[in-house]
Order: structure tokens, then C-alpha cells, then sequence
């Protein structure tokens, strides 16, 4: 898929999946792989919005690496506040952070989000730069067997009850052996355990445990190296009662054709 | 059951730090001519406050850790200045260490049921609070604590 492009001067130029909305950043970012990087090994479910940038299609590791020297856009504000980080010994000491590069830098030190505010932006951050760490690391699949439709449309006998692992914040739940078993949730549902509340090409919202999450699929690519296309998911999960907030990324993959969609490894984020 | 809180103990870097925040700010209160109570401010009043302050615990997560609890014995709902309904969990000021329960990275509180809360670590560790946390876990994977 090739798609027009415009680069900082506003010149059209065709760049292999990757759409590029919003010319006056586009200089931020260096374009024109050669004809192996063109191979991208993820491609994206819904837009990734940058400020001045919103990228659509597929993605290779470089065209990631560059995306993270731009700033994350928060809601509709391209030109707002970025997040807003605590020193790790002196909460007086704050800095301000705009990029998935500046953010992992900071992390890294052991900065942290402090306030309740800030740690709804920090969320923001996580699903970006967590999106473009696993497009970082992913390699090409060789085999899929995800539907073609989102996986957040799924019939539920067909999801594992691995994909509830945020709902289960203490463990308590048995989820990996329930999940051994090739419990479903629909084996769950049918319990009276769990409601699917909507479910719809953009999402798949569940209540389990008084706790409500949903998932969203981002994109798709072989993020455990396994040669099998997976799904990189976000999951969402509040208390029903309680200001708890918890989100995340998952990898959720198939690894036959008749085989459940399930949870494979913790997105790292 | 007791009905206990769980929530994410921001800025601590262990439970030293955070008997040393909680010291200082008994300190101010004093100072202040307050009452020397120790107090959690909440937006979200918890709907079964009669359950949790029969014997339930603030459960603080503390470096991806549930590390330590402190007896809630009393929630206070206000309104704050702004006229925003908020509230004090107040807490017993005595801090006891438990089991390491990890946690991933959260914000805000939830409810703890009894059943799914950390154990107490036993008199022995608690009374072994001066030791750094790394080596306090070392010893207590030893047995020896």
C-alpha cells in the first residue's frame, strides 16, 4: 500500500504505508527507506497520532526510531504541555517531558508522574512509545492466523480468559491455570463471572471481578519473534467502585487456525 | 470479611520514606496546632466505609510492591474549598509490614477483600525495620526473619 505523503516544504512524496497528516513537523523526520526497510513488520490498526502528525499503515523499526524524536500529541492540543515528571529523591524538582524518546530517558532515571493528573498523561505516553518499542522489535511474520476482522470482534468461545489478566490485580483469580484449561470467556460469561458489556470492531468492553476494562486492538506484527503474526492490544481497566485506573499492552496471538486468541506476553509497556 | 484499600504509594522509594514523610507531616500538624492525626486525602468516597473501618487496612503499594498497611480508623467525608466532596482516610499511625504483593503501576484506589491481602510479616520482621529492604528480603527468602 503507497499512500502521498507530504514532506516539511509540502512537496508530495510517496512513502510505503505510512500516511502523513500535518506537514509543518514532517521535517522532524528523516524519510525515504531504501527497499528493505519498505518491508515493514507492523502495521497499524488505527492511527498514531504525533503532533503534526497522524501515521496510518505499516511501520518499520526505523520509521519508529524516528517517531520518537516527535512530540506525543495529547487529545486535540498539538501545541500543548507535555507530561510533567517527579524527580526520583526530590518531588520539588520537576521536568517536562514531550517525546517517546525523552519519556523512556526519564523513565529510565527513574522520573515518575506524581499527581493523579499526571499520571492519566503518563498513560498517553505509554500507549504511544509502548506501540513503538514492540515496531522496534518486531520482525516479519511468516505465518497468521488472526481473522482478518478486529480481534475485538472475536466470538467470545474464541478468547482465552488470559486476555482478564489486568482485571486480576492480586493474582487471586487462577487466570493462567483457568487459561491452561482452555477456559474461554465465554466458559465465564455462561458462569455469571463476566459480562461483555459491547463489543464492536473498535473495542471489546468486559466486567469481571467489579472491575470494567476494555481492549482496543493497535496493530499487528510478529512482536515475540516466533514467525506467527500477533495482535498488540491496549487494555483499559477501572474499579466499578474506587478510583482505581490501571491500562497496559498486551500481545494477544493465535497459534493455529483453530486455536484460541490469547494473551502472550506482558506488552512491557 | 474485612474489607481492606489498596493503593499506590507515589513519590516513597520504601517504607522508611514513607514513615519518615508521614513523621514530618505529624511534625507540621503539631507545629500548626492541628490535630496529630494522620490522614489520606481521597476524592472518591469509599460506599462501604462501615465494612472497611471494621478492622481494614490502607494497603500501600510501594515500588510495584504491596510493602506495608496502616489501620484505617475512621473515613471523613468534606467538602474542600472548592467545594469539592473529598475524603480523609484517616490512618493508625503504626506501620506493618507485610508479605511483597507485586502490582503493576496504577492509579487511585480500589477495595482489597480479606482474602486476597498480603499476610503480615511476622513480629520478628517487623521489629527488623532498620534493616535495608533489599537485605530484609534476602533474609526473609533465608528464613531468617
Amino acid at each position: 500500500m503507497s499512500v502521498v505523503a507530504k514532506n516539511a516544504k509540502g512537496t508530495a512524496m510517496i512513502k510505503h504505508g505510512v500516511t502523513i497528516a500535518g506537514a509543518a513537523l514532517a521535517g522532524a523526520v528523516v524519510w525515504g527507506a531504501s527497499a528493505a526497510q519498505a518491508k515493514d513488520a507492523v502495521c497499524l490498526t488505527q492511527p498514531l497520532k504525533f503532533a503534526g502528525e497522524e501515521v496510518s499503515g505499516c511501520l518499520s523499526a526505523r520509521e519508529a526510531a524516528e517517531l520518537a524524536d516527535l512530540p506525543v500529541m495529547l487529545g486535540g492540543d498539538e501545541n500543548g504541555k507535555g507530561l510533567e515528571l517527579t524527580h526520583p529523591t526530590d518531588i520539588r524538582e520537576k521536568r517536562e517531558v514531550k517525546t517517546c524518546r525523552e519519556y523512556r530517558t526519564a523513565s529510565g532515571e527513574d522520573w515518575f508522574a506524581m499527581t493523579t493528573y499526571d499520571m492519566t498523561i503518563e498513560g498517553h505516553f505509554q500507549k504511544r512509545c509502548g506501540l513503538l518499542d514492540h515496531v522496534a522489535r518486531a520482525q516479519a511474520a511468516d505465518r497468521d492466523y488472526l481473522p482478518k476482522k478486529s480481534v475485538t470482534e472475536v466470538d467470545i468461545d474464541g478468547i482465552s480468559v488470559s486476555v482478564l489478566l489486568l482485571f486480576d490485580p492480586e493474582g487471586t483469580a487462577g487466570l493462567d491455570r483457568e487459561a491452561e484449561q482452555g477456559r474461554t470467556l465465554k466458559d465465564f460469561a455462561d458462569q455469571g463471572a463476566l459480562e461483555v458489556t459491547g463489543q464492536n470492531a473498535q473495542s471489546l468492553t468486559i466486567d469481571y471481578r467489579s472491575m470494567s476494562g476494555t481492549l482496543q486492538e493497535l496493530a499487528r506484527g510478529d512482536f515475540t519473534g516466533d514467525g506467527i503474526k500477533d495482535a498488540l492490544v491496549t487494555c483499559g481497566v477501572r474499579a466499578q467502585e474506587g478510583s482505581y485506573r490501571v491500562s497496559d499492552l498486551m500481545v494477544l496471538t493465535k497459534l493455529s487456525a483453530d486455536g484460541p486468541l490469547q494473551a502472550v506476553a506482558d506488552g512491557g509497556s | 470479611m474485612v474489607l481492606h484499600l489498596v493503593k499506590l504509594c507515589v513519590g516513597a522509594d520504601d517504607v522508611q520514606d514513607l514513615a519518615d514523610w508521614q513523621q514530618y507531616w505529624l511534625g507540621e500538624r503539631k507545629r500548626l496546632k492541628q490535630a496529630p492525626e494522620i490522614f489520606h486525602t481521597t476524592r472518591m468516597v469509599p460506599k462501604r466505609a462501615d465494612e472497611i473501618v471494621a478492622g481494614g487496612s490502607l494497603y500501600w503499594v510501594i515500588k510495584g510492591n504491596v510493602q506495608v498497611r496502616q489501620l484505617i480508623t475512621e473515613i471523613r467525608p468534606f467538602k474542600d474549598s472548592d467545594g469539592i466532596r473529598r475524603c480523609h482516610l484517616v490512618l493508625h499511625p503504626e506501620l506493618v509490614l507485610t508479605q511483597y504483593q507485586p502490582r503493576r503501576p496504577f492509579q487511585g484506589w480500589r477495595y482489597l477483600q480479606g482474602k486476597d491481602a498480603p499476610k503480615d510479616l511476622p513480629k520478628s520482621a517487623q521489629s527488623a525495620g532498620a534493616i535495608p529492604e533489599e537485605m530484609r528480603q534476602d533474609l526473609m527468602e533465608l528464613g531468617l526473619l
